[in-house]
């Protein structure tokens, strides 16, 4: 017999980079998983933009939809009784349109510069045309206009003041980037913490190496908080989110984040970023590939250890959950030495501390900081 | 069951949870299990081992079972296989001797066996009796194999994965049919695809034991230039892993022959997973030196032959069997299984399985996947 082919097309889609990195990484997952979600899709940074491909397959819409219904709020109604529909929401229903998957897939296999495939009346039905697509902090904070940053006068060249009322809108973007950045925050973790009146929500998304192939969903716990802060909560967010993709094995460099404090509803200040968790990520990855239980093991005991003290009142457990989150990043000495320091005060007071404990655990605490 | 690697941090975190380390201990006794036959005599087991039946074993987990005797002071005897077949009665074992996963014998009067109620430890019960094994249960439960050479298995293996995936080719088409319905493709082309990809499944299946090509591995069995390359044999002695190198080699073979389709390459990795799921697909760089240089026609015309492949150009493919060499020698790194929401989770799983029984059959020269609906037992059509 002659060999047989495989006669199956393939296709390659583009998503160009904003510079944003948080926008940047969540309409990258959009693309993929909305092209490829129940399949598999290789990716590769070209640079300007990512390269994503792979077999063309059956979409699930059941999974597209619920990985944006979990953003996506309810209608409500005003006074009037006319019915209001959060951006997430006129997304979820403009999904259910066969026609407008193909659309945005013709978007995103041309090259740079394209222009919409939907015509302005296409989109004023659905709800999507002009300023009602205002992206929202959620999608990068570098969208709003105001103040940004812990300090913003730092970066005083960026300070505008900040807009009452609806967001006002600095780019505006094709509709095929804001679906597609939609359904990737979706898969966003979220960390919240609240202290005096003040609200902190970060929304993180993992980074991936230059080349890696996504095989499935993506699938790790979604929601987290620290009673010993934000910081803390991201920490435990990424070693959560890490210790969740070990079977799936896909690179993770580093986490991008969008963030935003408000004091009851009114906002503070917003930023967005990269956590720079470099350390913890090679860390993780190189455990990974050499299937080293011991460092998974002990990950595993400081994601417990943080996740256990989660709701504690106890300053001194904060404390220590503090300079824990600091040696996770930084993976130094002095952090280590505190964090003993105040294991013997915590066990002076007749507590029991389940972190770092025994001979195993000490010599793989060296191995991570790379002292022999 | 071996535990797996989740099982385990589960464990830990319980026993974390609960600060009691006897419970790591407590859950291990109660997912442990280990085998028991029950017996008149000892004399009779060696009997009837002799005239080739086996003892027909209830499980029953370790933690109960360590309870029981400790309870009863009942006596407990080491089922050993080979022991007993060279004709000695089973030994004795002390409480603290008793091990997960192993078989042991106790007699009647002590077991209380019933078959409706299992184990009782309450006087006087039935025996488990005897039953005669096919040789792949002997293979797969006490390391009985047959001798071949590695073209003969490479080949029998070869066979009985064409009888197999006949089974599965109705599962096949109605997978390919749903997963790309998108593709809009016309009737030729989805026929042709589906024989495309089971084909790849036949390449992946007649290659699977490659590593065992390596010089190492020859060695390592005893194989002398000029004789023909060694496949199973008794004489084991510190026997390098081979299973892995099937990844690297098979992904970079299918991709020359049938392009570059991430599938294939899960394919690859479910037939490198033929006797561990652990395998990552993660290769040293320059660790598969073949035997010799004749291996390199010899794969050429096993390919040819066993999938009674036309090609025009067979230089050709003996350039692809020499970059797909090259390509495990240049190392490769992990590589991500497709996970359970995959649409290609189903040709990794098919491909596992298939790859697994055409193993296991033709080892032990038995019909054993779905044997009802495939013939008699030389039925390898």
């Amino acid at each position: 017999m002659t060999l047989p082919k495989i006669r199956l097309k393939k296709s390659t889609y583009k998503v160009y980079k904003t510079g944003l990195p948080f926008y940047d990484a969540a309409r990258l997952i959009g693309v993929a998983h909305l092209f490829f979600g129940t399949a598999s899709s290789e990716v590769e940074d070209k640079g300007a933009y990512w390269e994503v491909s792979g077999v063309d397959v059956e979409r699930d819409e059941e999974q597209i939809k619920w990985a944006i219904k979990r953003i996506a709020q309810l209608p409500t109604k005003t006074r009037a009784g006319r019915e209001q529909k959060p951006l997430e929401y006129k997304i979820h229903e403009f999904l259910h349109d066969k026609g407008h998957i193909n659309k945005l897939s013709a978007y995103y296999i041309s090259s740079y510069p394209r222009d919409s495939e939907f015509a302005s009346v296409e989109l004023r039905n659905s709800g999507l045309d002009g300023k009602k697509r205002a992206l929202k902090v959620e999608y990068d904070a570098g969208f709003q206009s105001g103040t940004r940053g812990w300090d913003p006068l730092s970066k005083y060249e960026y300070l505008t003041t900040r807009t009452h009322g609806k967001d006002k809108i600095l780019v505006k973007h094709d509709i095929e980037e804001v679906v597609t950045g939609t359904l990737g925050r979706g898969f966003a973790a979220t960390v919240s913490s609240r202290t005096k009146g003040q609200t902190d929500t970060m929304y993180i998304l993992p980074i991936f190496s230059n080349h890696f192939v996504l095989s499935g969903f993506l699938d790790f716990q979604r929601n987290y908080q620290h009673s010993a802060g934000g910081h803390v909560a991201a920490v435990l967010a990424a070693i959560s989110i890490l210790i969740d993709l070990t079977s799936k094995k896909i690179p993770v460099m580093d986490f991008t984040y969008t963030r935003e404090v408000k004091g009851g509803q009114t906002p503070i200040f917003s930023e967005s970023g990269y956590l720079g968790f470099e350390k913890i990520c090679s860390l993780w990855w190189d455990a990974v590939k050499e299937e080293n239980e011991n460092i998974l093991r002990l990950l595993r005991q400081i994601k417990t250890f943080l996740k256990e003290t989660a709701s504690s009142k106890d300053s001194q457990s904060q404390g220590l959950s503090r300079y824990l989150a600091h040696f996770v990043v930084t993976l130094d000495v002095n952090s280590l030495v505190t964090i003993e320091k105040l294991k013997a005060r915590i066990l002076y007071s007749g507590k029991a501390v389940n972190l770092f404990r025994g001979y195993n655990d000490v010599m793989e605490v060296k191995e991570i900081m790379g002292v022999k | 069951m071996p535990l797996t690697v989740s099982e385990a941090m589960n464990i830990l975190e319980r026993a974390y949870l609960s600060g009691n380390p006897n419970e790591i201990e407590k859950n291990l006794r109660d997912m442990l299990n280990i085998r028991v036959a029950v017996v008149s005599s000892l004399e009779e087991v060696v009997e009837k081992i002799k005239e080739g039946y086996y003892p027909i074993t209830v499980t029953i987990p370790y933690g109960v079972f360590l309870g029981k005797i400790r309870e009863r002071k009942i006596e407990v005897y080491l089922f050993d296989f080979k022991t007993i077949k060279e004709g000695k009665k089973p030994k004795i074992v002390r409480r603290s001797e008793i091990l997960p996963n192993k078989t042991y014998i106790l007699f009647k009067k002590d077991a209380g066996y019933s078959r409706k109620m299992g184990l009782t430890f309450e006087g006087e019960g039935e025996v488990t009796g005897f039953e005669r094994l096919n040789d792949a249960e002997k293979v797969e439960k006490y390391g009985v194999g047959k001798e071949q050479t590695w073209e003969e298995h490479a080949r029998g293996a070869c066979n009985r994965v064409k009888r197999i995936l006949k089974i599965y080719e109705p599962f096949m088409e109605d997978w390919f049919r749903s997963v790309f319905k998108g593709q809009a493709l016309d009737e030729d082309s989805i026929k042709e695809s589906i024989r495309a990809i089971m084909f790849a499944i036949k390449v992946s299946v007649l290659f699977h034991d490659i590593g065992k090509l390596r010089k190492e591995w020859q060695d390592s069995v005893g194989w002398r230039m000029g004789q023909p390359y060694i496949g199973r044999t008794k004489e084991k002695h510190n026997v390098p892993f081979h299973a892995p190198y099937a990844y690297p080699f098979l992904g970079e073979l299918l991709s020359e022959l049938f392009g570059d389709f991430r599938f294939l390459d899960a394919i690859a990795l479910a037939v490198a997973r033929h006797h561990s799921l652990e395998v990552t697909g993660r290769v040293k760089q320059n660790k598969f030196q073949l035997a010799d240089e004749d291996v390199f026609g010899f794969l050429c015309t096993l390919l040819k032959e066993a999938l009674e492949l036309e090609l025009e150009d067979m230089n050709n493919l003996d350039k692809i069997l020499k970059r797909s060499i090259e390509q495990v020698n240049k190392g490769s790194t992990i590589d991500e299984p497709p996970s359970l929401s995959d649409d290609f989770y189903f040709i990794y799983t098919l491909t596992n399985r298939v790859v697994k029984f055409a193993d296991w059959e033709d080892a032990s020269d038995s019909l054993l996947e779905l044997a009802d609906l495939g013939g008699g037992d030389n039925d390898t059509s």
